[in-house]
């Protein structure tokens, strides 16, 4: 076979990939396939993309949405705002080490330990110091640092706790604060920039220093 | 912001407003499609672009390019900002059930299923293209149109159409590798 023919050859995967290779031609390509490991390998990679590519919407495509304009330099003077005066928490949700605390009415929990969202979600064991508080936890590995979703009641009602995140070279690295509920349970994501392998543990602490909750992170 | 050593010169740090326009010039657009294509409200997109970048501008010492590309960070603080937001709106269109509470009734709030999410990632794909790869692939795949009738439009011989399909079929691979998704 010259190199001319095998590329003609080739270059026919792609037909019979989508089934668009008239049948005069199957048979000589699936005859050359049997014969041919690396266009079994081109085969396998350009058929990859099927399953997926089957769902897309055309029309999806005639018109690909942009953000305003402007938005580029929204974000870069909020940035430099940010950069130049005291970090405000803002209208919705944890920074880098801030709480955020949902007063979930009823009781409901949204969330399920186990995979979600492809990162895996890791329940941690949690000891608290204080009977009146209810905890569970699971930790979240994230690229930038792990994130703990704490799910509890029993904080004092109007009290501010803190969380730090122990780290194995003996770090404490501040994972936000929340005001506690008392008896309604709450929801707080805690984020940390500890990478989940650097991590050993947290700990909650109330206003005077106490610890009154550590989770155990040594666990894999 | 130090790039590990032995490591090329990056590119300005995100804490910089220079790298800030970077990273929004190269990975804004796309972080606005998801979510659009997630919210299906355009303000909300807007909103959430701007919190994945000023998060990222908060965390950018945490950013460590040896250990994932700046846009596979900036998706997963993305899918986080998202699922804020979809709670903060309370507005649940993913219903999903968790399995193992049958009878709880509870939803888990985040972002759509993940074949929405991989339809969204091969559309991105499929716009890195050369057009007249995409177009290859559109109308022969997706429309089902006959090779003639598409050569005869593009004004090129049949054979090239094939030859674009088969191209354009691997570039696309290429693309969502590059996207991070796993064949």
């Amino acid at each position: 076979m010259t190199p001319d023919e095998h590329r003609a050859l080739r270059e026919a995967l792609g037909d019979y990939a989508i089934g668009r290779l008239p049948r005069d031609e199957t048979s000589a390509l699936q005859a050359h396939l049997d014969g041919c490991a690396d266009c079994r390998a081109e085969l396998a990679e350009i058929s990859s993309v099927l399953p997926a590519l089957r769902r897309v919407d055309p029309a999806r495509l005639d018109h690909t949405p942009f953000p305003p304009p402007d938005l580029g330099e929204r974000i870069v003077s909020a940035a430099r705002a940010e950069g130049a005066r005291p970090r405000q928490r803002p209208r919705w949700l944890p920074v880098a080490s801030a709480a955020a605390v949902a007063i979930l009415i009823g009781g409901a929990v949204g969330y399920a330990a186990g995979d979600y969202d492809g990162i895996p979600r890791e329940p941690v064991a949690v000891q608290a110091m204080d009977p009146a508080v209810q905890a569970t936890a699971v930790a979240i590995p994230h690229t930038w640092g792990v994130e703990i979703v704490l799910d509890a009641d029993g904080f004092r009602a109007g009290s501010t706790y803190r969380v730090v995140v122990e780290a194995d070279d003996g770090r404490e690295v501040g994972a936000g604060e929340f005001i506690g509920t008392g008896e309604n349970p709450m929801i707080c994501n805690l984020n940390s920039s500890v990478l989940r392998s650097d991590a050993s543990g947290f700990k909650v602490l109330d206003a005077a220093g106490a610890t009154v909750l550590r989770g155990d992170l040594t666990a894999t | 912001m130090g790039s590990p050593p032995g490591a090329p010169p990056t590119d300005p740090g995100l804490d910089t407003e220079a790298g800030l326009r970077a990273a929004y010039s190269a990975h804004g657009p796309e972080i606005y499609r998801y979510a659009l294509r997630q919210l299906g409200d355009d303000g909300g997109a807007q909103e959430v672009v701007q919190e994945v970048f000023l998060r990222a501008w908060r965390r950018a010492d945490s950013y460590d390019a040896s250990l994932a590309s700046l846009r596979v960070w900036l998706f997963a603080i993305a899918r986080n900002v998202v699922v804020d937001e979809i709670r903060r709106l309370n507005v649940r269109p993913w219903r999903r059930q968790l399995t193992d509470e049958p009878e709880s009734g509870r939803d888990s709030i985040g972002p759509a299923e993940d074949a929405l999410v991989d339809t969204w990632l091969v559309e991105e794909a499929l716009r890195r293209l050369r057009p007249e790869h995409r177009q290859a692939i559109v109308q022969a795949y997706l429309r089902g149109r006959p090779h003639a009738e598409i050569a005869a439009e593009a004004g090129v011989p049949v054979g090239t159409i094939r030859s674009r399909v088969f191209y354009g079929l691997k570039a696309l691979r290429l693309a969502m590798d590059e996207m991070g998704v796993e064949p």
